[in-house]
């Protein structure tokens, strides 16, 4: 992360924050509020394993973890922990996000808002004679967000043009919504959005640099077919493109404080990502998940 | 204190504790018990559903009906009987009262009360969820 960059964007969005300040900036009834969750959750995600003959496998890990879901604001500030909706690098990513909320309206609230974007990626090319990990660092980014709250819709835009990770720049932008109803006490939902990302997001992510590329040369020795290997992993940059995500999910009230839910999202990645050779042409990601929460 | 009066204030004593005996008795006869006695939906405001189990006693023979305390209509009504049990599906924003009483009035014999309650409250910013 660029600490100059980052202090003069964050320096930058108080004055914004601090300007809008307003009578309607303070519209919420109350000047705290705080929610917090611990869940257990269990589901499997799709993943995609190369082999060395370059023949691609796609396969359903399974994981369980323990999550926090978090929610505190104090007048206008706030912090977020996503939990349920956090999953891992594949998946949709919600990531831990600070913000202010400097203007509300009946249906609409506006934020000042820097969120964790993605998780770091790690790429692992295990060769006959040395092993060689490809890392590529989480993006953090500030921007706006526009959240839309009507009676059983949930719409969220964001437009995050700063990034303060090295080597990362580009816009990302989102545009997502969520419809529930209910079935006796049972909440069902149904959720889609898209995600766009310029070519240097995407490229960051699954792109391939020519010095990633010859130290992939060097990892390819003894294999048999290494200079197919050689050929197939060949300096890469993605385009631009939009990720497109469908989401169906649940949540059942066992009494005030535990609630069990669940969801099966999939994902469909522009050509640009799924073109890499990290992923191979595959552009579909599917993930389920099965929750049980306690909520403070 | 003359012996006349020490008699009169033992009388009185007597006739107090016999009438709040009486009212006592009076109170108890009729006991009415619903199950669950919570009705859980997700967020507030929202309707919650349940099927409540309903069971009443009464100490006499009598005509009796069960109400929901915002409906005109009883819910059940029973001739001749010391004991009965209904089952109402409840659909619910807000608490709930049924109430028992003789066929006749709306005199309130028993009542017991279904509370609605939730996990999530309404308030905007308590809102969690996010799909990026």
């Amino acid at each position: 992360m660029t600490i100059s960059k980052f202090v003069t964007t964050v320096a930058a969005l108080l004055v914004v924050g601090a300007s809008s300040l307003s009578p309607a900036a303070f519209a919420n009834d109350e000047d705290f509020s705080f929610y917090a969750a611990v869940s257990i959750v269990a589901g499997a995600q799709e993943r995609i394993h190369i082999d060395p003959d370059l023949s691609s496998t796609q396969y359903m890990d399974e994981f369980w973890g323990i999550n926090l879901d978090l929610r505190a604001q104090y007048h206008g500030f706030f912090i977020e922990l996503p939990g349920n909706s956090q999953e891992t690098e594949d998946g949709q990513y919600a990531g831990p996000a600070i913000g202010y909320n400097f203007y509300n309206s009946r249906h609409w609230a506006w934020d000042v808002y820097f969120a964790n974007t993605a998780q770091e990626v790690e790429y692992r090319l295990n060769g006959p004679l040395q092993a060689y990990h490809i890392k590529r660092e989480s993006d953090e980014r500030a921007g706006l967000r526009l959240s839309g709250y009507f009676d059983q819709m949930l719409t969220q835009l964001t437009l995050m043009p700063n990034s303060f990770s090295d080597g990362i720049s580009g816009l990302e932008a989102t545009a997502s919504a969520r419809y529930d109803w209910q079935i006796r006490n049972v909440n069902v939902y149904i959720a889609g959005g898209v995600r766009y990302r310029s070519s240097e997001v995407w490229t960051h992510f699954y792109g391939l640099t020519e010095a990633d590329s010859e130290q992939i040369s060097l990892v390819a020795e003894g294999f048999e077919q290494a200079q197919r290997i050689r050929d197939y992993f060949v300096p890469y940059q993605a385009g631009s493109g939009m990720a497109l995500s469908a989401r169906v999910g649940f949540e059942y009230p066992l009494n005030q404080r535990w609630v069990v839910g669940g969801f099966v999202n999939v994902e469909r990645l522009p050509s640009g990502a799924a073109n890499s050779p990290f992923r191979d042409g595959d552009n579909v990601n599917v993930t389920s998940l099965f929750s049980l929460t306690y909520v403070f | 204190m003359t012996l006349l009066k020490q008699l009169l204030l033992l009388l009185s004593l007597l006739f107090c504790a016999y009438i709040e005996e009486a009212m006592a008795k009076d109170s108890g006869t009729v006991d009415l018990q619903i199950k669950p006695s919570q009705c859980v939906s997700l967020r507030q405001g929202q309707t919650c559903y349940v099927e409540v189990e309903v069971v009443w006693q009464s100490n006499e023979l009598g005509d009796y009906c069960l109400y929901v305390q915002s409906q005109k209509s009883p819910v059940q009504c029973w001739t001749g009987r010391i004991a009965g049990n209904a089952t109402y599906e409840a659909a619910t924003t807000d608490d709930l009262l049924f109430v028992l009483t003789p066929a006749n009035s709306r005199t309130v014999l028993a009542q017991a009360e279904l509370k609605a309650a939730w996990v999530y409250q309404k308030k905007r910013n308590a809102v969690s969820w996010r799909l990026f």
